[in-house]
């Protein structure tokens, strides 16, 4: 037999036939698993669109230092798991930046502010405090999942700015570090930015999806 | 003049090894590599340059060193250069250069460390990205596959492979392993939940399997001979990716399904067949 293996080779009608196994074994699974490829993407469509949706898009820079805030140190965390379609207002306009697949309708940046966002009001608030900025100040947790894993974020909101929005638990297959410039990004942008590393593109949008689930706690 | 006539027979003998060895199994799957390689560099961007240039340095520089220690003479580094290329192909590109050169090391160390009297036991560049990943966690794009170049990615990396599984006479393992690991996962989708082999049917991970299966998993010093014993080798290795894919979920689970694999096959050789031991294999040190 071993002889055999050496010296002869395997024939083309057997290498086609196991082949064409392999393909039909394959295609089963490709269409087995359709269903729920296209629920992922669905849910990642709608997450971004939401995201974008939601995003501020006045800059609180732009706004005076929170000055109307009772108690500036005061923050709420709010722990748990957040959903992944946040009720956030859904009549604001998105930015310009695109998206994988998402379909948002392209506007000016410079649309008006998310509706109920309570600012410069002079009533104090007891567990959360509201600055003139679009957010209100805080610590919010998020999650955004992937079929790599998930990712949570904590995004911190200070002055009605975002001060930080660190992963704070990364189970993707793929090592977060790839991500690792995105909170960054965050921070400088002051929304979610719909920038999705290349090679980590699952990773990113999975972040993407839990900053937004925190902000829509903090509008 | 005199001097280019002097030297004319040491550069046509030069000429003559670089065209046997590029005519050999290692000088095919360099070229065929190197091809692919080339057209991932296109897709992915520069940085995949980087990565596989410290995969291949690290790999080379290692090699020699340790080929230096071993026989205290040279030795083309011909399989270190395959093993940096494959590392290089897998990791992601904007990996840290630490960690690229961190699996090239792991690679070449148990190619040199862990092995028989006839040659290695382990795969070097899949026994680099496992202890690499156990290490520093690092993650696997498998750019070098194609994935983002879609289904002409695949194809290409199918039929160029393929040129290689048939000098070497894989066909079985190749077979085996591919339908056996589709298989399972299509299993996974009747029987259990779908969203756990969802991945593994689509880019990049089909896209990796086929790579995988085309130069990784066939690398004669470590595979078996016997069709029978490729037929098992192949469906071995598929069963625990599958298992280590579901049960860790980590980047690396096809490489540690070779590296089982690769273990099973120098203990049948070391106890199941110790009257055929031969030496090494065309691709003995290759990786």
């Amino acid at each position: 037999m071993a002889r055999d293996s050496r010296s002869r080779k395997v024939g083309p009608g057997l290498v086609a036939l196991g082949s064409a196994a392999i393909v039909a074994v394959y295609a089963t699974g490709y269409i087995r698993s359709e269903p729920t490829e296209a629920a992922v993407i669905a849910a990642a469509t709608e997450a971004a669109r939401q995201s974008l949706a939601q995003s501020p898009l006045v800059i609180p820079s732009q706004t005076a230092a929170p000055t109307q805030t009772s108690n500036p140190t005061a923050t709420t965390t709010q722990t748990g798991t957040a959903t992944a379609r946040p009720a956030v207002p859904t009549a604001t306009s998105s930015t310009s930046t695109g998206v994988q697949a998402a379909t948002p309708t392209k506007a000016p940046t410079s649309a008006p502010t998310p509706a109920p966002t309570p600012v410069k009001t002079a009533t104090p608030v007891p567990t959360q405090v509201v600055s003139n900025g679009t957010y209100r100040d805080g610590t919010y947790s998020g999650s955004g999942t992937s079929r790599h894993g998930g990712i949570d974020v904590t995004v911190v909101v200070n002055g009605g700015r975002i001060v930080s929005a660190e992963i704070s638990r990364c189970s993707t297959r793929y090592p977060c570090s790839y991500i690792e410039e995105l909170p960054g990004d965050v921070v400088a942008n002051q929304k979610v930015t719909a920038r999705y590393i290349s090679g980590a593109t699952d990773s990113s949008r999975a972040y993407s999806q839990a900053v937004s689930a925190a902000l829509a706690k903090a509008v | 003049m005199i001097r280019v006539t002097a030297t004319t027979p040491e550069i046509e003998a030069q000429f003559r090894a670089v065209r046997r060895y590029l005519r050999s199994p290692k000088g095919r799957l360099f070229l065929i590599l190197g091809a692919i390689l080339g057209l991932g560099m296109v897709v992915t961007g520069r940085q995949a340059v980087g990565v596989t240039a410290i995969a291949v340095g690290t790999s080379i520089l290692l090699d020699m060193g340790m080929w230096a220690i071993r026989r205290r003479e040279f030795v083309a580094p011909s399989g270190a250069i395959l093993t940096g290329l494959l590392i290089g192909a897998v990791l992601s590109p904007i990996e840290h250069w630490y960690v690229v050169m961190n699996a090239a090391a792991f690679a070449i160390l148990s190619k040199h460390l862990i092995r028989t009297r006839w040659s290695n036991v382990l795969n070097p560049a899949a026994c680099g990205l496992v202890l690499s990943g156990l290490v520093l966690g690092n993650a696997e794009s498998w750019w070098g596959a194609l994935p983002d170049a879609g289904l002409f990615g695949a194809l290409e990396v199918l039929l160029l492979g393929l040129l290689i599984v048939q000098q070497i006479n894989k066909f079985p393992l190749v077979l085996s392993f591919l339908g056996t690991y589709f298989a399972l996962f299509t299993l996974a989708t009747v029987f259990s939940d779908p969203a756990v082999a969802t991945e593994v049917f689509r880019a990049p991970d089909v896209h990796a399997a086929i790579f995988f299966a085309m130069f990784m998993l066939d690398d004669p010093p470590t595979t078996p001979v016997r069709y029978a014993d490729q037929l098992f080798f192949g469906a071995l290795v598929a069963a625990v990716s599958y298992a280590v894919l579901l049960r860790f979920g980590t980047v690396y689970y096809l490489s540690a399904g070779l590296l089982v694999g690769n273990v099973w096959e120098s203990w049948r050789r070391y106890f199941q067949r110790p009257a055929s031991r031969s030496t090494e294999t065309p691709l003995a040190d290759a990786a």
